[in-house]
């Protein structure tokens, strides 16, 4: 597919609720369908649990009826409809982003998301649309589209955002949206490759700065960041073909990005194909996994199943792109996050041994293993992964 | 320099499982004057799982020699075995 390499759309949320409340009313949703990615955030009007559950609804309606294939005027006509009466609380934005790059918004009620091609805000024209309802009800909601390129950025930010600072001596009339644009400017100038993550966490901070630290409206914020993508491969495990052994070794010498090797047996392929050393770091790691090693030019080079599997466990309980701790797991885990494109060449060579039943732990196919990982990294943390058997 | 008596631990994973992972500690484990003459390594897998004629996991190499379900204690005897039959140490 051509965007798959010409860029990696990273995107990540932050939010803040009001002082003394401990869950928001507000929901934000992002989902990967295949080469589709749609990011959905809606508030239901008010507070508490009604509030939640309106937008529970507003969010999972957007989401799948742009998922189906509605046009966007046609999803905002539904939701409106359904909430007839009752919409004058709602509010939702998504933003729907094909792997051509292409993007198709929609916006009511919120403030306009800034879309930024580099430092500079980008005019993207919006098109108004009235969406009537039963109760003589006439609502305007906005529709752009427009094909992204490489570096380009969405920043979406409530109306807790924009709003924030209100009454203050420093920003008397509220940070405004124009006040949010000039500081993500301001952020981008200070490092043009900061993060998704970054930069969510960084407004809605300075947002709570400017409300003296006590929120009085609640904050949602997304932001995407269409770029580069950063690229590792994973191999592990010995190809089911002696063969291959040579392949596998020069895939890992030539590859453009990092390498981690996860396999005792397939470093010592690589590390005889390539005539390299490898060097156990002879030392108890404090996730009690057998120890890691280094090799010329390999990021880093650990055990196979073992590793993978906890690897598997750690990832399955993060819900951020932030894995705290020590240990080879958490490690690999921080490896992983970082990158964009992860390409796992999975050996399938088995070793019998491995499959003794009385081994006190069970040893799980790595095939399978590897399967249920790129899942979790392509599906929770909209990694972009390959999958190659060898 | 003397010529140490090298010592490859096997870090893969079936040794690992089958007790390995205690042999890490070989060298804190060895008496010191024992410890000085040896050269403690860890290797990402000596082979031995494959092999039917090895014996059981988990593997360390002394030496030119294999030990099969190797023990901190069943190394070090070995270990000093070898550096007997060598003249390097005597108890």
């Amino acid at each position: 597919m051509p965007g798959k390499d010409r860029f990696f759309v990273e995107v990540d949320a932050d939010r803040r609720c009001e002082k003394e409340r401990k869950e928001p009313s507000g929901v934000y949703l992002q989902k990967r369908y295949g080469d589709r990615i749609l990011l959905v955030a809606a508030e239901g009007g008010g507070y508490g649990i009604r509030a939640r559950v309106a937008a529970e609804v507003v969010a999972s309606m957007v989401l799948n009826y742009a998922r189906m294939g509605e046009t966007p005027v046609a999803v905002a006509s539904s939701v409106l409809r359904t909430f007839a009466g009752e919409e004058g609380g709602i509010r939702f934005t998504s933003v729907d982003i094909r792997a051509s790059g292409d993007v198709r918004l929609l916006e009511f009620g919120h403030p306009a998301c800034v879309i930024l091609r580099g430092t500079e805000e980008w005019p993207v024209e919006r098109e108004k649309r009235l969406v009537e309802t039963d109760g003589n009800g006439r609502h305007e909601v906005f529709l752009a589209e427009f094909r992204a390129e490489a570096e380009d950025r969405i920043v979406f930010t409530s109306e807790g955002i924009v709003v924030s600072g209100f009454g203050t001596r420093r920003l008397p009339g509220g940070w405004r949206r124009q006040g949010v644009t000039d500081f993500v400017r301001a952020c981008i100038a200070e490092r043009a490759v900061v993060s998704a993550h970054t930069l969510s966490r960084r407004i809605v901070e300075q947002a709570e700065i400017n409300e003296l630290f006590a929120v009085r409206k609640e904050m949602h914020c997304f932001t995407v960041y269409f770029r580069k993508p950063r690229r590792i491969l994973v191999c592990s495990g010995p190809p089911f073909d002696r063969g291959k052994d040579r392949s596998l070794a020069e895939l890992v010498r030539d590859y453009p990005g990092e390498t981690l090797v996860c396999g005792g047996t397939t470093a010592g392929i690589i590390a005889r194909e390539l005539d390299r050393k490898v060097d156990v770091i002879l030392k108890a790691d404090p996730s009690g996994l057998p120890p890691v090693s280094r090799m010329e030019g390999v990021t880093l080079v650990t055990e196979g199943v073992l590793t993978l599997n906890k690897v598997k466990s750690l990832l399955s309980a993060t819900f951020g792109t932030d894995v705290a701790g020590p240990g080879t797991d958490a490690d690999v885990c921080r490896l992983l996050l970082s990158h964009d494109v992860i390409e796992f060449v999975v050996g399938t060579c088995i070793n019998p041994l491995h499959q003794d039943p009385t081994l006190p732990v069970e040893l799980e196919l790595r095939r399978n293993l590897v399967r249920e990982l790129a899942a979790l990294l392509e599906n929770r943390f909209m990694k972009e992964v390959r999958l190659r058997f060898v | 320099m003397e010529n140490k008596l090298s010592v490859k631990v096997c870090t893969g994973t079936l040794c690992y499982v089958m007790g390995g992972a205690e042999l890490q500690l070989l060298e804190s484990y060895l008496p010191a004057e024992i410890a000085a003459r040896v050269d403690i390594k860890g290797a990402p897998c000596l082979d031995c799982c494959n092999r039917t004629d090895a014996g059981k996991a988990p593997f360390v190499q002394v030496g030119d020699r294999i030990v099969a379900e190797a023990s901190l204690f069943k190394v070090a005897e070995v270990i000093k075995e070898m550096l007997k039959a060598e003249g390097k140490w005597a108890e």
